[in-house]
């Protein structure tokens, strides 16, 4: 039973007694509820607006995984929960490609690139309406249309996610009226808080529809930009993180002294002893040999084989596909970076002997040696063939192996009984040697378990120890020296053409002409003509000393004694052999010791690995040497050019005599240029000692170059090469002899021009050309997308005071309200 | 019983955030004396007080209730209809007089010509039949004159009013049999003072004399009436009452998003401050003022979010000042952060409830979509532990069976009668249930009209299109009388409803099964709620239980397949037979009791079945989760 107020009751017990005094009371009872109608109040609302964040983030990303995987297990989730998994799938699969897409980069920047642009797309996906919607919206409009809220059911929403849904309530009358007087809306005017609300609906809705309408733009725009922005410095952290490991590695170490030698150390060794890789294709190789281990290894087999052991160069090697088998190789070793330093090997002759030999070495029981093995004995086979099939041979060698199927077909069911037979067969036709029929009864046995083993200890064993090490010993070498870009030379060789470029002060127009005059690189010629012929001016009365005090501030690439030190320690020829040493203890087969020569080769031996490392390094160090040795050679042209020593010599060489300039084909300026251009252009150089210019021009070319190319001429600047020649401990290494190339380059004969990288690295021009038109594809997208950003970013600032305009929708203040 | 111990705690409404001078309150509190009272407001309390102090007298509050104009009509009737749905005991029944009783002849389901349709007298023949299945409650949708203008249908929507004061002219038997017409007479001349001349549809007072007559003979039959205030008004009405009528700060009328018939009322004068619209709230107080006279016993409040709560703070407290036991039903379903729809406040039914409502609608209509059992068991643990938690002020509140309202689908379209069945006993046997049935159904009817969107030449409207939303019982036209071909569904409704009311035996004398508990009203409408762990989530197990008694619940939602399981039921004896007491249908069930505490069962496609068992420790022995006690009954 329920129960009202007995007081209450009673007055209306006793009011009932007469009815219009009841009624009279009952009104005077309304009218008081009618006071005190607003003794209740609406209950608080229970949706909250919260404030976010990156905590805030991750935290709700850590709760979509939970809420993932409750959804999984107990089928029960909200809907606003199931659509945020949406966002968790996103975050997932974004890294999942960029895994996928990381484990295929070719350079570890490209690696964490792909990491770095996911992360940048979601960033960007989050920053572009917080920076340029929410917070313009917020400035302008006095709220955040990215408002958060939780709602009764605990979910997080965005508070103006559904325009038509609303949680007005949680926004208290004091932040509207804060809202209302930012807006110029004054809430307690008659329909203030309407008219608020409706403004804020208005305004979030239309800078919603812009954030939907950028975004496309946007994300990928300001995704890019940050990647372009941020990717130099992750291949610079990575270069000199790299660089700072391998250092650590090789340099030698007081620590190291232990062993009583007296001789520092380096931690290479430990560091290769810890490079095992892990044992590959295990089950797959063993699939492959269970299914032929009674069988023909056949074509198939050896290739599935070859692609289980990551070994794809035997078959081709053989072949004969130099090229190939380089690639193979070095995708035997599995790291992009290692193809370009071995392709620099030149490799020769031995080492594609060598996998010859290992071809030879799993060959033996191939198809082909089993009929080899067979020809001898075809007569015989053709009894057994006879006597076994009772029927008449006369067989071509293609269906001697027929039959010898079909024999061993009788042979597995009856196995006994049909190798004696055949043991018969053989006596009576003559074959009592045992080792023959061992021979036979082998090949047609398909015993294979032997080799299986080798091939599985090679597997098992060695190639993981070889692998290992080669690979870590390989990252070192190209932290220091590879030819790849995140190497440390590669990154000083690129920082003195910036600096050449940065002092060229080339605007974006000049990387523009340069870079699309082509390789030629006439363009660039006229740069560095001014750049070269600048400094010739100004050093022109300069003594000899101070001259090349000039020249040592100009010409600042220099390899530091750190940096020495590490590439001579990784070509020493004993620190290469430790790749193989330290892996002998793991297997000691044939397979083993071949591919240690094939790896090691003997010392100094061309095409081995060590000599080829060391000639690479000598290489890179040549390459720096080169640019100052080039840069020397067009200082010096443009000096004599300059204080006219030039002409005196053409004068002198009669290549500017009377009769030249009477017939009007050359004068001296046009000389001057081709003067030039085969000073600064190296491909002229070597087409010059290729004959391809030399033949067609006769004596006046000659002079002409021996002119350019003078010794006599070149004093001052091959001592500066000489004094300025890197050095490791002080110890010198063999410079340039400048006098020696430039003889050799007036002579146009390659073959007195030092073996060195003299010619084989890019001309001066051509380094230059080429680095310049780098930095204009950057510059030129920058160029087109940055104002295009820039524009996104304008417009969708510039139309914010334009949103939440409501007067059209209040035209008239309505007060007494009024059906139409 | 002294008035001094009269337990004072459930008074209802005077609940919320009292505000007044503290002096008023200290004076309350003193003339009080020892009374938990909880007034509406201190000044309230003060000049109440001050008048009980003279004719305060010894007796308990049911005795000194008024005696209303319709107890006054119906001797032996008290309404106590409030009662009844706090605490479970309405079986409710929604019925629209204007189609209750039609007479459709020539078939084609639209009432035209000199057909008649459904009227206040000719609806009394169906009260017989409605109280014989066990309902004891009627939902009256409403029956006010329907508005003309952009109307829906050919005779108005219901929730279309052109006029709250008074009742539909349509809804008048001009020519009612000799002895209705004298009682008719008599009712009018009560009211009026005047002598009935002529059963005039045009008269307003002959409405309300046949209205009351109607609701005499409900009440005759022990069936209380509820009336649906609807929630807006008519295009009409808004014409003619341009200062009741909200508009939006856009100049514009307000109009809920999807019913252009209707437009919202402006509850407040002054919405920041909210300050009420006094002339609203005065043309509802006289509605109230119409309802009590008329002998209405509660009000369905169509929309309830539609108005605020200091609105129904102040028609609430007053419909109670009138009648203690007047009773209030809310179409509430969730809380909503905001509105979904437009120009329609939020859904928030705890404080509605709080402000004095004694039952609301609920989820059960989305029930359908709910496909294993938890979700189930977690509604109604979400709706106990509301109550649990706002009873200890406002007392016991209650939902209504809410599986298929008028708003709703058929539910013969989803699963047919094997579907109407189940939900019948299912809410039969929830806790804090009173079950609701809209007419037809409980003889399955599909509400497939035929008519739907035809074009008729003769409309009571503006419009000659037979608006119906498909499917759904037809509110818009004068159609024929509802009700179906599945006559089995009945049966089943008189069963659930016998043994909820503890008339089980009384009302099934040929049943093989015979119950022993007497106290199986108090098992169902007052018991703890306990969920039976199975290894199905398919299968709805829950037990019933009340000072030793229990009753059982297992049923089979899945209206295509047979299922199976096992059981846990604490304390089950080995010897435990398995009866059911409710009329089989569909596929055979098949229990067995596997003497280690569970049932293994076969449940056929959408059956459910209810037992009574011998379990006196069930409660005690279940994990405490599982157990679920509604306070404050």
């Amino acid at each position: 039973m329920t129960y009202i107020s007995p007081i209450l009751s009673n007055s209306l017990k006793q009011n009932n007694k007469s009815k219009k005094q009841s009624e009279s009371h009952y009104n005077k009872i309304y009218e008081e509820l009618t006071r005190h109608a607003n003794d209740v109040k609406p209950n608080a609302p229970k949706a909250k607006l919260i404030k976010g964040g990156p905590a805030h983030a991750v935290k709700n990303t850590i709760k979509d995984g939970k809420n993932f995987f409750k959804a999984v297990k107990d089928g029960k989730l909200s809907d606003n929960n199931l659509g945020r998994i949406n966002d968790l799938g996103m975050k997932l699969g974004a890294l999942t490609i960029a895994s996928f897409l990381a484990s295929r980069a070719k350079t570890k920047t490209d690696a964490i690139m792909q990491f770095v642009g996911g992360a940048t797309f979601f960033a960007s996906m989050s920053l572009w309406p917080k920076l340029f919607i929410n917070l313009p919206a917020r400035i302008v409009h006095g709220f955040d249309i990215g408002q958060k809220y939780v709602s009764a059911q605990g979910d997080e929403k965005d508070f103006f996610l559904d325009n038509q849904f609303l949680p007005w309530d949680a926004y208290s009358k004091d932040e509207l009226r804060k809202i209302g007087k930012r807006t110029g809306i004054d809430y307690d005017s008659p329909n203030g808080e309407e008219k608020i609300q409706r403004k804020m609906q208005k305004t979030a809705l239309q800078n919603r529809t812009l954030w939907m309408a950028t975004a496309g733009f946007a994300t990928p725009l300001l995704t890019a930009m940050f990647g372009n922005f941020v990717e130099p410095k992750v291949k610079n952290a990575v270069i000199e993180k790299g660089y700072k490991k391998a250092l650590d590695i090789v340099t030698p170490k007081l620590f190291y002294e232990q062993d009583g030698t007296g001789v520092p150390k380096t931690g290479l060794a430990d560091y290769l002893a810890n490079s095992k890789t892990d044992v590959r294709n295990v089950a797959g190789i063993d699939k492959l040999f269970k299914k032929y281990s009674n069988g023909v290894l056949d074509d198939k087999f050896y290739s599935e084989l070859a692609t289980l052991l990551e070994l794809n160069s035997a078959q081709d090697s053989v072949q004969g596909k130099g090229e190939e088998t380089i690639k193979r190789i070095y995708q035997m070793f599995k790291d992009p970076d290692d193809y370009e330093p071995i392709k620099k090997l030149h490799i020769t002759t031995p080492f594609v002997d060598e996998l010859k030999n290992i071809q030879a070495e799993t060959a033996i029981v191939e198809p082909n040696s089993l009929e080899n093995a067979l020809k001898g004995f075809r007569k015989p086979i053709k009894e057994a063939n006879s006597f076994v099939m009772n029927g008449s041979v006369t067989s071509t060698p293609k269906e001697v192996r027929l039959d010898v199927a079909k024999i061993m077909q009788e042979f597995k069911e009856s196995a006994d009984k049909t190798l004696a037979g055949l043991k018969t067969v053989l006596k009576n036709n003559g074959i009592n040697n045992e080792e023959d029929f061992e021979i036979i009864s082998k090949s047609l046995s398909f015993d294979n378990s032997k080799f299986f083993e080798t091939i599985k200890e090679y597997n098992e064993t060695v190639l993981p120890e070889i692998r290992g090490r080669f690979k870590s010993y390989m990252n070192l070498f190209n932290s220091v020296m590879g030819s790849k870009t995140e190497s440390k030379t590669t990154q000083l060789y690129l920082n003195e053409i910036d600096t050449i470029l940065k002092r060229l002060n080339f605007n974006y127009k000049d990387l523009k002409v340069v870079s699309e005059n082509g390789i030629l690189a006439q363009k660039t010629q006229g740069y560095l003509t001014k750049y070269f012929s600048d400094f010739a001016q100004r050093t022109q009365n300069l003594n000899p000393e101070e001259y090349k005090k000039a020249l040592k501030e100009f010409l600042s690439i220099s390899f530091d004694s750190d940096l020495l030190q590490a590439m001579d320690t990784l070509v020493d020829p004993n620190n290469v052999q430790s790749i193989v040493d330290g892996a002998k203890a793991a297997g000691d087969n044939s397979i083993f010791k071949r591919l240690n020569n094939v790896i090691i080769g003997t010392k100094n031996q061309i095409g081995g690995l060590a000599n080829t490392l060391l000639n690479f390094r000598n290489c890179k160090q040549d390459s720096v040497e080169a640019i100052k040795a080039k840069s020397l050679i067009c200082i010096n042209f443009e000096r004599r050019v300059a204080n006219g020593e030039f002409k005196k010599a053409l004068k002198e060489a009669k290549l500017i005599s009377e009769d030249v300039l009477k017939d009007d084909t050359l004068d001296y300026n046009r000389l001057l240029e081709y003067a030039r251009s085969t000073v600064y252009d190296g491909t002229s150089a070597k087409d010059a000692c290729n004959g391809n210019i030399g033949s067609a021009a006769g004596d006046f070319y000659k002079k002409l170059r021996e002119t350019i190319y003078n010794p006599e001429f070149f004093n001052t600047e091959a001592e500066f090469l000489k004094e300025t020649a890197n050095s490791v401990d002080n110890k010198k290494l063999i410079p340039f002899d400048l006098k020696k190339i430039v003889k050799g380059l007036g002579s146009l004969n390659e073959s007195e021009i030092p073996k060195r990288d003299y010619l084989k690295s890019l001309s001066f021009s051509q380094a230059v050309t080429k680095r310049a038109t780098e930095i204009f594809n950057n510059k030129s997208w920058a160029r087109i997308f940055v104002p295009m950003t820039a524009a996104l970013i304008a417009v969708t600032l510039l139309v914010q005071p334009f949103f939440g305009k409501i007067d059209k929708e209040f035209p008239d203040e309505n007060k007494n309200g009024g059906a139409k | 019983m002294s008035i001094n111990n009269v337990r004072l705690a459930q008074v209802p409404t005077q609940t919320v955030n009292i505000a007044a001078p503290k002096t008023q309150v200290k004076e309350a509190q003193e003339i009080k004396g020892d009374y938990q009272l909880t007034m509406v407001s201190p000044l309230l309390a003060q000049m109440l007080l001050a008048q009980s102090k003279k004719v305060l007298a010894n007796n308990s509050v049911s005795s000194v209730q008024n005696v209303t104009e319709a107890q006054k009509r119906v001797p032996g009737y008290k309404n106590d209809l409030r009662d009844m749905m706090t605490h479970n005991k309405a079986n409710i029944i929604a019925v629209i007089p204007r189609t209750m009783n039609a007479q459709d002849k020539d078939g084609n389901e639209l009432i035209q010509g000199d057909e008649i349709s459904g009227n206040f007298i000719n609806a009394v023949g169906r009260l017989d039949e409605i109280k014989d299945l066990g309902f004891n409650t009627q939902h009256v949708l409403p029956i006010h004159p329907t508005g003309k203008t952009h109307a829906m249908g050919t005779a108005g929507s219901l929730y279309a009013p052109k006029d709250f004061l008074t009742l539909d002219p349509e809804l008048v038997d001009e020519n009612p049999p000799e002895e209705v017409r004298k009682r008719v007479a008599e009712l009018y001349e009560q009211k009026t003072g005047k002598k009935l001349e002529k059963m005039d549809k045009n008269d307003p007072e002959v409405a309300f004399a046949q209205c009351k007559y109607y609701i005499d003979e409900c009440h005759k039959r022990g069936i209380k009436v509820m009336l649906d205030l609807p929630s807006c008004a008519s295009v009409d009405f808004a014409r003619m009452h341009p200062e009741l009528m909200a508009i939006g700060a856009d100049g514009k009328e307000k109009v809920p998003q999807g019913w252009q018939d209707i437009r919202m009322f402006k509850s407040f004068i002054d919405e920041q401050r909210r300050i009420l619209n006094k002339p609203f709230v005065d043309m509802l107080k006289k509605y109230v003022d119409m309802c009590v006279d008329l002998g209405f016993d509660g009000i369905r409040a169509d929309v309830g979010r539609a108005r605020p709560v200091e609105f129904w703070n102040v028609i609430i407290n007053y419909s109670r000042a009138k009648d203690p036991q007047f009773a209030w039903l809310a179409e509430t379903y969730t809380h909503e952060d905001a509105s979904p729809q437009l120009n329609m406040p939020y859904d928030r039914p705890q404080e509605l409830l709080e402000v004095g409502f004694d039952s609301y609608y609920g989820q059960y209509h989305n029930y359908s979509d709910w496909t294993k059992a938890d979700v189930l068991y977690d509604y109604v643990k979400e709706n106990i532990d509301m109550n649990n938690q706002i009873g200890a002020k406002c007392g016991p509140k209650s939902l209504i069976g809410s599986f298929a309202t008028h708003d709703d689908q058929s539910p013969m379209l989803y699963g047919g009668a094997p579907w109407v069945m189940f939900t019948t006993i299912l809410q039969s046997m929830l806790p804090q249930v009173n079950p609701y049935i809209v007419d037809g159904i409980q003889t399955g009817d599909f509400y497939l009209y035929p008519y739907e969107h035809a074009l008729v030449r003769d409309s009571e409207t503006d419009n000659h299109e037979c608006t119906v939303h498909s499917g759904r019982l037809d509110i818009f036209n004068k159609s024929r009388k509802p009700g179906g071909n599945s006559p089995e569904i009945a049966q089943v409704v008189k069963s659930a409803f016998a043994l909820r009311d503890g008339r089980y035996n009384e009302l099934n004398p040929n049943s093989k099964v015979k119950l022993s508990m007497t106290n199986a009203q108090e098992v169902i409408t007052k018991g703890s709620f306990i969920t039976l762990p199975t290894n199905n989530p398919e299968i709805i197990a829950f037990a019933r239980h009340k000072d030793g008694k229990t009753l059982l619940f297992i049923g089979n939602r899945n209206i295509n397949l047979k299922v199976g399981g096992k059981i846990e039921i604490p304390g089950l004896k080995p010897e435990q037979k398995f009866e059911n007491l409710m009329p089989s249908y569909g596929e055979e069930c098949k229990f067995q009791n596997d003497g280690q505490g569970s049932a293994v069962v076969e449940l056929g496609a959408g059956r459910a079945c209810v037992f009574e068992i011998d379990d006196k420790d069930i409660e005690k022995l279940s994990k405490a989760e599982n157990v679920l006690q509604q306070k404050y009954l």
